[in-house]
């Protein structure tokens, strides 16, 4: 059994009200500016060894999440702070060499085993160009380190030489995910890692992350929209709704007792592969789809799907508040006084 | 009670420079009026295939078609030629696809698109068609349905286009719609309501389904029967309650095995299947299955099983030698 590990003591990322918003130009009947905001103010730590899993549905924002926090797109507020060895990094405050120094740290395997890596280099090109930009090792030592990830991950090194398109989908993303460990990170950002695998290899490449974490204590913020993924590998989930983490809960805590009705409904339209259980549970069927990001929302963005929407819900935007030790939910159902006892 | 569709030994194959790959291979289908059949399986298994090949969608050549028997509704479409297939195509026979964002056509607007199909089965006036599509449009859930009907696909959301996939699918009233994956590109909230449509659908106008899908969640609430294909073979086939309750094929069980579900305890391993799925140029001289099974049996290597009754359950047919429950020599 996994253990909550408190993540207070020994946080290795920080995420403090971190804001992405995008411009859209202007609208053409109002001319007014039409601002996206894909991140709506996030915080959360994530502890060494921990594994975050953050779920929402596709325009949430949860991808556009860990691309900000490696800096692939400009954090528009908010802090991102890496801490290594008792020594705090400011990742939303370096620039040029020193962003790339700490990108070393922080890695990021994609989703698309199949865009993500280069078709005109061979295997052994990929997983080395990471160890060739940061100048580590002779082109000797590089072909031995390359070898050792390439059976860490569980290909053959015999395969050094060949090219994406021989391998398959899984195999494929074991490559990737070799080249994010290539220079010894402590956190890996998994965006949606399995989504294009097979079922059955699915859980191939889910055991390797658990075998790479145990060994190498890695920490990761898991990214998926499948809730019963997150649910096996994750210590803590975090369900996003519009740019916003409407609740943050241990995994089983969440699970269990899902408090925010977003979550709830997500929870209840996740299809269980069992006949009797399926067609006997009680369904919560959201009218509508989402929102867009981009409309000018006062209240809870959740609003206007929500079966036990009030007044206030409209008016004042509910912000993610300790319910107790290791739940957050930003609910106005769940008021600060209730919070608190 | 005689079947609203029977296929029977349909093998579909695509010639190719590394070999012939037998994406369908020997495949037996019935579906009863109103009945909703599952067929799962990964990708690769041959599923889509089997639903294209079934609405008359896989071009001959370069494919290459044969079946003892295709017939739907009394009628053998195995040597139909297209302008028959035409006559059945969208008629009775009505298929919703995956992607909702590439199957509309992004030139004509949703009242154009649900229009066509009852201007050319129907002999519908202009005026009546559109008629017919407003109510087609309320029907699947699409609010201020007559304004809509001048809106192009771009306007819609993925949900809503999937609702104006299903309403053309329902246009001239079919028997049977197959709905090849029709939830995957959608989220599970979406999902959901997309479901319930279908399910009301079948409930209120009884129309026969055959759903598409390698999600077991979604075949498990849905499916009457479930057919679990691997390498272009049904392996698996009986009542979705037997199948998910008792399943007799080591790839079924290992397949429910591997899928993680909401209501497990959170932490563990995963319990995946080991190896590739095969390449279907080049599949194996026995059971296709056997090179990941673990119940593997000498004889699996040598000949390919074919799917016969279960002993004590004959609804149930399974393509395998071995008994799990007694597996000689289980490694």
């Amino acid at each position: 059994m996994k253990s909550i590990i408190s993540t207070s003591a020994f946080p290795v990322l920080q995420v403090d009200s971190l804001r992405v918003l995008f411009d859209q130009g202007r609208d053409r009947a109002t001319g007014k500016r039409r601002i996206l905001r894909a991140v709506d103010g996030i915080s959360f730590e994530l502890g060494k060894g921990e594994t975050l899993g953050i779920v929402g549905e596709s325009g949430c924002g949860k991808s556009t999440l860990a691309r900000a926090i490696l800096r692939l797109v400009p954090i528009a507020s908010g802090s991102v702070t890496l801490s290594l060895d008792g020594k705090s990094t400011r990742v939303d405050q370096q620039e040029g060499s020193s962003l790339r120094g700490i990108r070393r740290h922080l890695q990021m395997v994609f989703q698309d085993p199949y865009a993500s890596l280069n078709p005109r280099m061979t295997v052994g090109d990929i997983l080395a160009e990471p160890l060739i930009i940061f100048n580590i090792g002779s082109r000797k030592d590089r072909m031995g380190m390359v070898q050792d990830l390439m059976k860490e991950v569980g290909l053959d090194p015999k395969h050094v030489l060949r090219y994406p398109h021989e391998f398959s989908g899984g195999q494929r993303q074991r490559i990737g995910i070799a080249r994010a460990l290539a220079l010894n990170p402590q956190v890996l950002l998994c965006d949606e890692p399995v989504s294009a695998l097979d079922v059955s290899v699915r859980s191939q490449v889910l055991n390797l992350l658990l075998d790479l974490q145990e060994r190498r204590g890695l920490s990761y913020l898991f990214i998926a929209h499948d809730l019963a993924v997150v649910k096996r590998i994750s210590h803590r989930v975090g369900v996003m709704y519009l740019g916003k983490m409407v609740e943050l809960a241990s995994s089983d805590d969440l699970y269990a007792h899902p408090q925010h009705p977003y979550t709830q409904a997500l929870l209840s339209a996740i299809p269980v592969p069992d006949p009797e259980i399926e067609r006997s549970r009680e369904r919560i069927i959201l009218s509508g789809d989402l929102p867009s990001p981009s409309d000018e929302c006062v209240g809870c963005a959740f609003a206007s799907r929500c079966r036990q929407v009030m007044a206030r819900c409209r008016e004042v935007m509910p912000i993610l508040e300790r319910k107790d030790a290791d739940h957050q939910v930003a609910c106005h159902l769940y008021p600060s006084e209730s919070i608190q006892a | 009670m005689t079947a609203l569709l029977d296929v029977v030994n349909l093998r579909t194959s695509f010639p190719t420079p590394s070999g012939l790959v037998r994406a369908v291979d020997g495949v037996n289908l019935k579906v009863e009026p109103g009945g909703s059949v599952g067929i799962v399986g990964e990708s690769g298994s041959g599923k889509s295939v089997l639903s294209l090949t079934i609405m008359g969608l896989v071009a001959c050549p370069p494919a290459i078609i044969t079946a003892d028997k295709i017939e739907f509704e009394g009628r053998d479409l195995s040597h139909a030629s297209q302008a028959q297939w035409r006559g059945v195509r969208g008629n009775r026979l009505a298929m919703i696809f995956q992607d909702p964002m590439t199957s509309l056509n992004p030139f004509l607007t949703v009242g154009d698109q649900l229009a066509e199909p009852l201007i050319v089965h129907r002999q519908a006036s202009a005026a009546d068609a559109r008629n017919k599509a407003k109510e087609l449009l309320q029907r699947v859930g699409i609010p201020a349905a007559s304004e809509r009907l001048d809106a192009y696909p771009h306007q819609f959301s993925g949900g809503m286009r999937q609702r104006v996939m299903i309403a053309m699918a329902m246009a001239c009233e079919p028997a049977l719609i197959i709905a090849d994956e029709p939830t995957t590109a959608l989220d599970v909230t979406v999902q959901a309501q997309i479901l319930d449509l279908m399910r009301e659908i079948r409930e209120s106008a009884g129309t026969a389904f055959v759903l598409i899908t390698h999600d077991m969640g979604v075949a498990a609430g849905f499916c009457d029967e479930i057919n679990v294909m691997y390498a272009g073979r049904v392996v698996e086939r009986g009542s979705t309650r037997s199948i998910f309750r008792d399943p007799r094929h080591p790839y079924t069980k290992a397949l429910l095995e591997s899928v993680p579900r909401l209501d497990d305890p959170p932490g563990g391993r995963f319990l995946p299947i080991p190896g590739q799925p095969p390449d279907l140029t080049s599949l194996p001289v026995g059971c296709s299955y056997a090179p990941r099974c673990r119940w593997v049996q000498p004889g699996c290597l040598e000949t390919a099983p074919t799917l016969v009754p279960v002993e004590n359950d004959p609804a149930r047919t399974k393509a395998c030698f071995v008994d799990m429950a007694d597996p000689k020599g289980q490694v």
